[in-house]
């Protein structure tokens, strides 16, 4: 990074940081109040003793101090966003959640009470969060009790080597963990769930709590079967649960919003023959240089020749000229970066891997310094239409088109549906299609800065009947 | 500083409901008011099931060191572990025992979600001494994981071909 990036990332964090100062000074008027109810016993969790040095901002002293000031800074974050009446209890804890060396849960939470029919409710027979049904309702419908519930990893910060190899939690405000794992994003994350970023559908087996839908069903829309989760029949709703990239969320603000939110889309643009022309979507490698905008990589298609075995998985040597071509290769038999590799060595200026299985994107994962042209996957249906096509002058382009937005179907942005079913995931967050990373996708990511923006999800609330503050 | 013991523990529980209608809101102050909610959290003799609740996850590259959002093949794999560590009431297709639907004065009516069953915070030593915690949700499991652990899932691949 050079000295003025490196200047204008340190201007950046202390910006942030300053308007989290200036946040914490004051709030506008009917800001929700959510407040932090610490389930921890003394010297654990959020009590932890530890001495710490402040850092990014976060002036505490301990552990459990600096944890205490990032749940309330996103208590405030999110409470001067919505409007409500009724205080908004959160109850808090830490405790070992699941986590091996490469992976593992960082926080839970979720609505501890829903309810239906109350004054206020905009639609009859449908369960709204508590938080949301106290603010629609303009009164606390079960007071003396947490709306919300919330867990964090406490394992996270004991430098163990199998719980993500030592990472910790970073406790600052400013977005400058490294490689570490910022709790600002995760606790914002977790209590957006618990004020209504998630369904009460079981997505393994189709149903809904007490036979009815929640307000999140009702926008919960599945294109292929043309309905939304609320009035599908529980054979449908499994359906679509695992209905990868067809299920999106309908709603009005959501889908205003994102246009401002979203990049365009990793693609493979046809421009000849006529027949096929026309945008796909592809999934962009782990390595290699990123897809540009604007006239993207351009060349003519043609399917490679290894002369072995089953010939076109460009996992030998390959025989044809690919000079200044862009490779459709199949996926199978050996890794992306080998196809990758032989193909530039063969001169191709770009790759198409065309997926081997029905449904899906190739993952295109894999890492190497080696690779200088950029490389696609593309779904087995697009990508034999491809391989059809690919004689004469069939010509692609590989592009981040800006005709259509990362993470949409159909304008739509989509929600997380993989398969098989990931209790805690699906259904409730967004795809992980989505580019820019959104605060509410599922996994977290080292560029997520939602924690200054929050992103798609205030519009998300606005959908579901919050009423969000300007 | 750790909660760490070898015996199964009882989960974080939520109050009954009802636990609190004696004094309202507007005759407590905003502290008494937190204390309230805090106990009637605490005091539950009832479990809470984080499994049931949304979470966020984090993947780190094998190959990389860096965190990246899993392919769909490895975001199974992770799903699986996390399955094997929590259990997953969900995944074997039955309704959370512990739902409870109340209908209130106003004819509001109320489900209580994650109530009515006890779920346990366990741990397992290993034989290199290292501790492995899990949270199972019935007594014989919790037993199985405490003597046994997780059985070491094994470490997922990332999906390169």
């Amino acid at each position: 990074m050079s000295s003025m990036n490196s200047k204008s990332a340190v201007l950046r964090r202390l910006a942030v940081v300053a308007a989290f100062l200036t946040l914490l000074a004051s709030s506008p008027l009917g800001a929700a109040n959510i407040v932090l109810v610490n389930l921890d016993p003394p010297g654990f969790g959020l009590n932890d003793p530890t001495p710490v040095a402040p850092v990014g901002g976060n002036p505490g002293t301990t552990i459990g101090a600096q944890r205490v000031n990032v749940y309330n800074l996103a208590a405030q974050l999110w409470g001067a966003t919505l409007d409500s009446n009724a205080t908004v209890f959160v109850g808090a804890t830490f405790q070992p959640l699941a986590c091996t060396s490469t992976g593992g849960t960082l926080g839970a939470a979720g609505a501890t009470f829903i309810f239906r029919d109350f004054p206020g409710a905009a639609f009859p027979l449908t369960w709204y969060h508590s938080a949301l049904a106290d603010a629609l309702a303009g009164f606390d419908l079960n007071p003396g009790q947490i709306d919300i519930i919330s867990f964090f990893n406490s394992d996270i910060d004991d430098n163990d080597p199998n719980c993500l190899t030592g990472r910790t939690w970073y406790y600052g405000y400013d977005n400058n963990e490294g490689t570490d794992i910022d709790f600002l994003s995760v606790v914002l994350h977790e209590i957006a769930h618990g004020l209504g970023f998630s369904n009460f559908a079981n997505e393994a087996t189709g149903t809904l709590a007490g036979g009815l839908p929640d307000i999140y069903t009702k926008f919960s829309l599945d294109l292929t079967l043309g309905k939304t989760w609320d009035v599908m029949t529980v054979a449908e709703r499994q359906f679509s649960a695992v209905n990868s990239g067809n299920v999106v969320w309908n709603g009005s603000a959501v889908t205003a919003e994102a246009p401002f939110v979203l990049g365009p889309r990793p693609s493979v643009k046809v421009l000849n023959p006529k027949s096929i022309a026309g945008s796909y979507e592809a999934q962009t490698a782990s390595y290699g240089p990123p897809l540009q905008g604007g006239g993207g990589t351009t060349g003519k298609m043609v399917v490679v020749n290894d002369g072995v075995g089953a010939p076109a998985d460009g996992c030998e040597p390959i025989q044809n000229n690919l000079n200044g071509k862009i490779a459709l290769i199949d996926r199978g038999t050996c890794a992306f970066v080998v196809k990758t590799l032989n193909a530039q060595a063969a001169g191709a200026k770009g790759v198409i891997v065309v997926n081997n299985v029905a449904a899906g994107l190739p993952s295109m994962g894999g890492a190497t310094p080696d690779a200088t042209i950029p490389s696609v996957g593309v779904s087995l249906a697009d990508g034999t239409a491809m391989k059809n096509a690919a004689q004469g002058n069939s010509v692609s382009k590989l592009i981040l088109d800006d005709e259509f937005l990362a993470g949409t179907n159909q304008g739509f942005v989509r929600l997380y549906a993989p398969n098989p079913v990931a209790p805690g995931s699906s259904g409730s967050h967004w795809d992980t299609s989505a580019s820019p990373n959104l605060l509410m996708e599922p996994f977290i990511s080292s560029d997520l800065e939602s924690a200054t923006t929050r992103d798609l999800t205030p519009a998300l609330f606005a959908d579901i009947g919050w009423i969000l503050l300007p | 500083m750790r909660r760490r013991s070898l015996v199964c523990c009882v989960v974080l529980g939520l109050a009954l409901a009802g636990a609190a209608w004696g004094q309202t809101q507007s005759q407590q102050t905003p502290s008494q008011q937190l204390e309230e909610v805090r106990e009637n959290a605490l005091a539950a003799t009832t479990s809470y099931q984080p499994m049931e609740v949304m979470g966020m996850q984090v993947w780190i590259d094998p190959v990389t060191g860096q965190m990246r959002p899993p392919t769909p093949a490895e975001a199974a794999k992770l799903s699986a572990e996390m399955r094997k560590l929590f259990g997953a009431r969900s995944q074997r297709g039955e309704q959370p025992q512990s739902v409870r639907e109340q209908t209130l004065a106003n004819g509001t009516v109320m489900l209580e979600l994650g109530l009515g069953h006890l779920d346990f915070s366990v741990v397992h030593q290993r034989p290199d001494g290292s501790l492995e915690y899990g949270c199972v949700d019935d007594s014989h499991r919790a037993l199985s994981f405490a003597q046994q652990g997780s059985q070491s899932p094994a470490t997922a691949q990332p999906e390169v071909q």
